[in-house]
Formats: C-alpha cells, sequence, structure tokens
C-alpha cells in the first residue's frame, strides 16, 4: 500500500489545524471502509493521513429538542441499534443497518459514507429525505450545508480541502410524520442499484400535507426528488397520484449505467421502490389508526 | 515516514511491533505476528475471510489500519480454542463438515462468534444475516448456518 504521513491528533483543533496546514495533500480517515480501499487501489494517493478516531465528540450522538445531532465518527452500527433513532427516524436506522455487511457497520461511519459521496451511499438519501444537514470545520470556522446541497458528482462533495465533517443535523419529524428507507439490491451486502428515502405526513383525511424524496443510485449523485414531492403535496393520496409521483421521480433520475444495471433499468427501479417507500408509509399509517 | 512502535493486543497477548503506519491490520496479523487464519481475500470490504474480532465485534482486517487496532482487543481465529479444545463453533463446522476448501472458514467463525457472544441462541435468519458479509466461494452456506445453530444449541 502507498505509504503516508500519519496523524491522530486528540482534538478537532488539532485536526483542524493539521488540516490547515497539508490541505490537499490531506484526508481525514473516519472508518476507513472506503478510504482504505481507495488508497490500496492507487485511486488515491494522500500523502497525509489524518485519523479522527481519538476525537471523543466526534463519535456523540445528541438528542435535542428539535434535532438529533450525530458526531461524524457515530458508527452504522451505534445508529442502527439506537433505540431512539429506530423509533423516531426510522429511515435513518434502517439505512445505517443496510451499508455493507456488519463489519463495515461496526467501522464505518455516518460522516465518512457521505463524504466518500459515492453516487449510491446509503446514508444520503435517508438524510436527505429527513432534511438533514452536514456541519462543515475548518480553522476558519463552521458552516451548515444542506445535504441535498452537499454533493457535486460522483465521489465528490462541496467540502473545501481544509474542512471535514464534524457532524450532521437531523430534524426530528412532527406532527406524526413518518420515513422510510427501501434499498434495491442483489445481495444483501450489495451497493444499492437504486435506494429510496421518504419521509411522509399524512393528516387524518389521508391528505399529504408534506414530503421529502431521497434518491440514491440513479445519478451521478443522490438528489432530493423536488418536483416528484411538489405531485404529492396537498394531495390526497390514491395509487393514481402515487403512480404519478413514480413517474415524476424517474423523469428526474440521470443514472450512470454500470454492473448494477444499465440507466434505463435504474431509471424505472427507482419509480418502482418510490411506489414501495409510499406504500409501506401509507400502510403504516393505516395500522396505527 | 519511518517505523512506529506500535502496541497491540492479540488474542489476550500484549504485542509490541514497529511497523510503518500504512500497514492493515491483516498485514501485521500474517506478516509481523505469523497469525495466518486471517485470510486475504477482496481487499475491498467484501468477502469476509479476513473477519477478526475487535473488542468482540467482527470488523475485516483488510480495511483497517493496524494503529487504529491500538489499544483494543483483538481475537483472530488461533484465539478461539481453550486449552487445546476447540471453540464450540469450530466443534460444530467439523461435525457437520461446514468446510469444503476451508479458505472462508475463519472468517465464517468468527463472524458466528461475535453473534453468539452477542446473541447467544439466535434464529436461523439472524444467522444469516451475520454471515452475510462472508463469502463462500464453494457454496456450501447451509452446512455453515446448521454449523452455527448447533454450536449455539450446545452452548446452552
Amino acid at each position: 500500500m502507498a505509504k503516508f504521513k500519519y496523524f491522530e491528533p486528540a482534538d478537532l483543533a488539532e485536526a483542524l489545524t493539521l488540516l490547515k496546514n497539508y490541505g490537499e495533500e490531506a484526508r481525514g480517515i473516519a472508518g476507513g471502509q472506503s478510504l482504505l480501499i481507495l488508497i490500496r487501489q492507487g485511486l488515491i494517493r494522500p500523502q497525509v493521513l489524518i485519523s479522527l478516531h481519538r476525537i471523543a465528540v466526534l463519535g456523540e450522538v445528541n438528542f435535542e429538542e428539535r434535532n438529533i445531532t450525530l458526531g461524524a465518527m457515530a458508527t452504522q452500527r451505534r445508529i442502527s441499534s439506537d433505540e431512539r433513532i429506530r423509533s423516531r427516524l426510522p429511515a435513518l436506522a434502517e439505512a445505517a443497518s443496510r451499508v455493507g455487511s456488519i463489519h463495515v457497520q461496526n467501522l464505518g461511519t455516518v460522516g465518512g459514507n457521505i463524504s466518500h459521496a459515492e453516487p449510491n451511499g446509503d446514508s444520503a438519501p435517508a438524510l436527505i429525505s429527513l432534511g438533514g444537514s452536514v456541519l462543515a470545520s475548518s480553522h476558519r470556522g463552521e458552516r451548515t450545508i444542506p445535504l441535498d446541497d452537499f454533493f457535486r458528482g460522483p465521489f465528490e462533495n462541496s467540502l473545501e480541502p481544509d474542512e471535514m465533517v464534524t457532524r450532521v443535523r437531523v430534524p426530528l419529524p412532527v406532527d406524526g410524520a413518518s420515513s422510510v428507507y427501501v434499498k434495491h439490491v442483489q445481495r444483501a451486502v450489495d451497493r444499492a442499484t437504486v435506494s429510496i428515502g421518504v419521509q411522509l405526513r399524512i393528516d387524518a383525511a389521508g391528505v399529504c400535507a408534506d414530503a421529502r424524496i431521497g434518491v440514491g443510485g440513479a445519478a451521478p449523485s443522490p438528489f432530493r426528488a423536488t418536483r416528484a414531492e411538489a405531485v404529492l403535496r396537498g394531495e390526497k393520496i390514491s395509487d393514481a397520484l402515487i403512480d404519478a409521483v413514480a413517474a415524476e421521480v424517474s423523469s428526474m433520475c440521470d443514472p450512470l449505467p454500470d454492473s448494477h444495471g444499465p440507466a434505463e433499468y435504474k431509471r424505472k427501479m427507482a419509480g418502482v421502490f418510490v411506489k414501495r417507500a409510499l406504500r409501506a408509509l401509507l400502510a403504516q399509517k393505516r395500522s396505527s389508526i | 515516514m519511518p517505523d512506529i512502535e506500535c502496541e497491540i493486543r492479540v488474542n489476550g497477548k500484549l504485542c509490541k511491533v514497529e511497523i510503518d503506519p500504512s500497514t492493515l491490520l491483516l498485514d501485521l496479523l500474517r506478516d509481523e505476528l505469523g497469525l495466518t487464519g486471517a485470510k486475504r481475500g477482496c481487499e475491498t470490504g467484501y468477502c469476509g475471510c479476513c473477519t477478526v474480532l475487535m473488542d468482540g465485534k467482527a470488523i475485516h482486517s483488510c480495511s483497517i489500519l493496524a494503529m487504529r487496532a491500538k489499544e483494543h482487543e483483538i481475537l483472530s481465529i488461533e484465539g478461539m480454542e481453550t486449552d487445546g479444545k476447540l471453540h464450540p463453533i469450530q466443534q460444530a463446522f467439523l461435525e457437520l463438515n461446514a468446510a469444503q476448501c476451508g479458505y472462508c472458514s475463519p472468517g465464517m467463525i468468527m463472524s458466528a462468534r461475535a453473534l453468539l457472544d452477542a446473541n447467544p441462541l439466535p434464529t436461523r435468519a439472524e444467522v444469516s444475516r451475520a454471515l452475510a458479509g462472508n463469502l463462500c466461494r464453494c457454496t456450501g452456506y447451509l452446512p455453515i448456518i446448521d454449523a452455527v445453530l448447533q454450536a449455539a444449541q450446545r452452548s446452552r
């Protein structure tokens, strides 16, 4: 494997100073489940690796009045096994439990998963559907980037070279909104062919009060299907409406053909899985009445 | 960068080695410590034949720097037997012919160990899920799952 300088900063300030000093040459490493593979395969060659595992604050998960804040180093296993996350933000817990195998979930982190910015990562579509934001820090300060504006193409994010993801903030759902994450795979541990996160708020009359849809695997980056959300909002949910939403999602897709399937197939499957997500949420709603 | 001293606890023993910081845990185990039970497979975190436990949790030793494993407890297949007696999972693998070529077996057994330590009486579905990150190219999955379930029953 290519050699690099290696640091284990004890606190965030030290990590940010290292990023400032080394800039483009450096990479922060969280769980390493993607980064180490890229290095070994020679796809990237950082001169400096900054391991973030000693920075305790980055591993914290905090419930606040209106938000949950995940430290960037919170592992997928930690997220999927947290009872509060499972009950309040099921799309997030489900996405965390679908990242690779248990082995990957034991080390892989939410901050690493989104920073890696693969087109078909699991965390992003779920977090987009939940209205999540990235908190990015550098020696210059902290800024908030909504997840639906974080990605810039395959394996490209909007961080500056001296910045890193420190936290992910997710608003807690209001007024009975519920969420779901569905993933289309060949084998359980595969990356997604496509995956969909949906958060939906339906009133007593069956009218959609609010909807957010995150789509993964069906474009160069995960994206928010705003046009499809507009089709849902304010309408009574029917089979015809669900078909219209699925058609709108498919029309927004711009998939890259790869070993997971040709572009047309992914476009079609994005629609199919949006329907499944919406039906799952409707079934939950009915059974809870 | 010069080699760095790395103290790491493997199978209950504290090991001191000098390594380059780019050394993977798998390479430390195999090349520095001579523990060749964990196998090199896909090296992309997919096949699971390099599985070891870190603080009781299954991880891919090919996807973690050895430096990161400092101050943690590593358990590899070599640490599974006690007083010359095989662990019940190993014994069940023998009895039910759960190994064909055997390349995946150490990883399978370590993933099963992590499962049974956390969940001593898993369902068949739970065993499948715990082993989903371990590929067997001889495709002998059914006896492998049977063996894990038998080990769980025997250990009650």
